[in-house]
């Protein structure tokens, strides 16, 4: 049970906290977040549909079936751009609406990836394994890979004339945390990697991610200034 | 205090580190039959084979040396809860080989998996202090009568396995080397001159093709074929030396299955080229293992030390048969002349189609015999394992299992016979192998090719994407071609092959031994899980509101006072006074 207990709040209660120590809930952000919330279940239904659809459950070709997951993994983009921009967001700055809904993401996310399957594994049998824990850590991983993302998406959002270099680079940023959880879970689904190096991997390229987006947020903020 | 927190850190930390290499059974044989589970990967906590209770999501650990085939049925036959069986091997297994009554037992057990498809997965492991720790403590555990459960302290192996892939190809490959006499032309219309052929295969049927086995029934007639071929270059490569006649040595593959790829070139050969061969020498099983001993038939032929064998077709065709017994003469000449005991074996060729002929052919000879090639095989084989489609290599057929002294007997026999027929008229004769000089350097050659032979995985048909095997064959073709006049892949099918094989991906996996965490690890994950919650509330604060705010958060707030509804303030009386 305190096992249960430690993975249920590593894996979720960082979205609280996140929402609560920044000045998002000043800004009552939770709308956004909820809208953010919203397009990540509609786009996991949409992936599921699409999973059962095109990926050869039978075929033998390892490399073929996690190629089209990958690729179908692409609509999270489109669900975050319909997040962004079809809903009807309160009067709130770009800045605060793009974390709000990277937030929202990222615990939906949470809760179905990470945090069902260890409700499951505890309701259904109590095998708590190593994987679980790994499991919650990875959701924070997740968590400051949405955030960094949405940094990056401000920036390239904003209509601020940005110089071409500069503008490159995010360009490369941005396309970098679309591809790279996918192509992490490509080699773990190979086998290529284990559980526990795919989870450093994640990490690792969050990290990295998010001082280029950090970067390039102080680049930005000084060629306004 | 302490060791409790080392011991958090060792299970946040030992996914990292302390992996060791397991063997996964294999899935099917070429053919497509099933052999063990499609499952690549297994997770659970050790438990071993006492009590009655079903275990769930457990590893059963079995050691190959005292577990029955009929326990091991039981675990491995039927669907289960359990997440794999794990057979450990002893600890010398690859290093200094397995004593025969181990190696036996591991070959009954290897029968068994192969009588029955396995129902859960089926990994191979060598006992390493790791996992011994964890049986002796799982046996404790079973002592002190808590026995080890999901809930209770246990210790966890995790095995992760790639996934198989779908080979690409149905192909398999023999090589064939000659080094040419010094009249041989090859001109359309002149006849070849006569020729030797040499040959081994130098594939085996594991049942964990991840392991390194196969040494004695593959590797070793490979490798001594390679050392001729290394000796007879040099006789080729000076004009004084270059004998009249031609020899070839070819390796092939298919050797555990009825010797298909020797039957596909014979098959597939020159008819000019086939009928120019006066001599074949066929090397099988030249090792002297423990491993291939305890795979004879008899408890007696078991128990006696190794011979040489010769075994060689009872022909009855006129036309060859003479020849035939002269080479059979020949060869047990110059084992006599070597000092080697050889035991001559004979046996009927059976006639008919060449399905029928792999079905009955083991050593190769016969293929060659039925195609009226004075052929004999050299083995320590005491009988010819006919009937037995594949041909299994057991998993305690490693390189430490070789005797390098029978590989050179063995060698040493065909050498002679090779250079008395390369040289019939030479007085004194020459000799091809001599041990006097060189000693070490030839056993070091046999060891090097034995041990790249049989750790590189080695099952027909082959996965080219692997990159064990694409090096094997390069440097198998790369020797060949530097040491002969010409050197050729000859490409076959295998027979009975389906339309996809999903066999060989996945032969080995990786073994981690975890301690599972009990109360005080949940105690201190949970003080840790607290800390960083807390941590990243305050480093959250700090960088988007800053310190004054976090200072604010806690500074304690100031009274206030209290207004007195029905005299009016306090304050304000003080005021009018």
């Amino acid at each position: 049970m305190l096992r249960v207990l430690n993975c249920v709040a590593l894996c979720i209660f960082p979205h609280f906290i996140y929402y609560y120590a920044t000045p998002l809930s000043e800004y009552e952000a939770l709308t956004s977040t909820s809208y953010g919330a919203l397009a990540a279940v509609g786009t996991a239904l949409v992936k599921g549909c699409l999973t059962a659809l095109f990926v050869p459950a039978g075929s033998d070709n390892a490399f073929l079936r996690v190629s089209i997951a990958a690729a179908i993994s692409g609509a999270d983009v489109a669900g975050l751009w319909y997040a962004l921009t079809k809903l009807p967001h309160r009067n709130i700055s770009n800045s605060h609406k793009f974390q709000a809904v990277a937030l929202g993401w990222a615990f939906v996310c949470a809760l179905l990836f990470q945090l069902a399957p260890i409700l499951a594994a505890f309701l259904g049998s109590p095998d708590f394994s190593f994987s679980h824990v790994l499991g919650a850590v990875t959701a924070n991983i997740h968590l400051a890979h949405m955030l960094s993302m949405a940094c990056a998406g401000v920036l390239f959002w904003s209509k601020r004339a940005k110089p071409a270099g500069l503008l490159a680079v995010l360009r490369l940023v941005v396309v970098a945390h679309a591809v790279a959880p996918a192509a992490i879970s490509v080699l773990a689904d190979l086998g290529r990697v284990s559980s526990a190096q795919s989870v450093l991997l994640h990490a690792g390229s969050s990290g990295l991610l998010a001082a280029c987006s950090w970067w390039l947020w102080q680049q930005g903020s000084a060629k306004a200034a | 205090m302490v060791t409790k927190v080392l011991a958090l850190l060792a299970l946040v930390l030992a996914p990292l580190a302390g992996a060791q290499t397991a063997y996964r059974l294999l899935q099917a044989d070429y053919q497509g039959r099933q052999i063990g589970s499609k499952h690549y990967s297994a997770d659970g906590y050790v438990t071993l084979p006492r009590g009655s209770a079903k275990p769930y999501k457990a590893v059963m650990v079995l050691p190959v040396n005292s577990t029955s085939p009929e326990a091991l049925a039981d675990y491995t036959q039927q669907k289960s809860s359990l997440s794999c069986v794990l057979l450990v091997l002893p600890s010398s297994w690859d290093s200094s080989g397995m004593p025969a009554a181990d190696a036996s037992n591991l070959l009954r057990l290897e029968q068994q998996l192969l009588a029955a498809p396995a129902q859960v997965p089926v990994f191979f492991a060598k006992e390493t202090a790791a996992l011994a720790d964890a049986v002796a403590e799982t046996h404790a555990m079973f002592e002190r009568g808590a026995p080890p459960t999901l809930q209770t302290d246990r210790y966890q192996l995790a095995l992760q396995g790639k996934m198989p892939t779908q080979l690409a190809s149905k192909q398999a490959t023999n090589y064939v080397a000659t080094l040419r006499a010094a009249d041989d032309h090859l001109k359309l219309g002149v006849p070849p001159p006569p020729a030797l052929l040499l040959t081994a295969h130098f594939d085996s049927f594991s049942l964990a093709p991840g392991s390194p086995a196969g040494a004695d029934a593959a590797a070793s007639g490979a490798a001594a074929c390679l050392l001729l071929l290394r000796l007879l270059h040099r006789l080729y490569a000076s004009p004084e030396t270059r004998p009249s006649r031609n020899v070839m040595v070819l390796l092939t593959t298919g050797g555990p299955y009825g010797q298909q790829g020797l039957l596909h070139w014979a098959a597939d050969a020159d008819p000019a080229q086939l009928e120019a061969i006066e001599a074949a020498i066929v090397l099988d099983s030249i090792g002297g293992s423990v491993a291939v001993q305890q795979q004879a038939a008899t408890d007696s032929l078991r128990r006696q030390q190794p011979q040489l064998h010769m075994h060689h077709a009872a022909d009855s065709s006129s036309s060859s048969s003479s020849s035939n017994v002269a080479w059979v003469d020949a060869v047990a000449a110059a084992a006599a002349r070597m000092g080697v005991q050889l035991t001559a074996v004979q046996q009927e060729v059976a006639a008919g189609t060449d399905a029928a002929a792999a079905a009955s052919a083991s050593l190769g000879h016969e293929h060659l015999a039925r195609k009226g090639v004075p052929a004999v095989s050299l083995s320590y084989m005491t009988a010819a394992p006919v009937g037995q489609q594949p041909r299994v290599s057991s998993l305690a057929d490693t390189a430490a299992a070789i005797n390098l002294d029978r590989v050179l007997d063995a060698a040493q026999v065909a050498a002679d016979a090779i250079s008395r027929w390369l040289y019939p008229q030479l007085e004194p004769q020459l000799c091809l192998l001599d041990l006097s000089s060189e000693p070490q350097q030839h056993r070091d050659f046999l060891a090097g090719w034995i041990k790249l032979l049989s750790t590189a995985p080695s099952m027909m048909p082959f996965d080219k994407a692997d990159p064990g095997i694409s090096l094997l064959h390069e440097n198998i073709f790369q020797f060949m071609r530097t040491h002969s006049h010409s050197a050729k892949r000859h490409m076959w099918t295998p027979a009975g092959t389906p339309a996809s094989i999903t066999a060989f991906g996945g032969t080995t996996a990786t073994m981690r031994v975890l301690k599972a965490a009990g109360f005080m690890q949940d105690m201190l994950l949970l003080a840790a899980v607290l800390l960083y919650l807390g941590g990243l509330w305050v480093v959250l604060v700090v960088a988007t509101r800053g310190w004054a705010e976090l200072r604010a958060m806690w500074a304690p707030k100031p009274a206030t006072r209290r207004r007195n509804t029905k005299g009016g303030s306090s304050s304000n009386s003080s005021k009018r006074s």
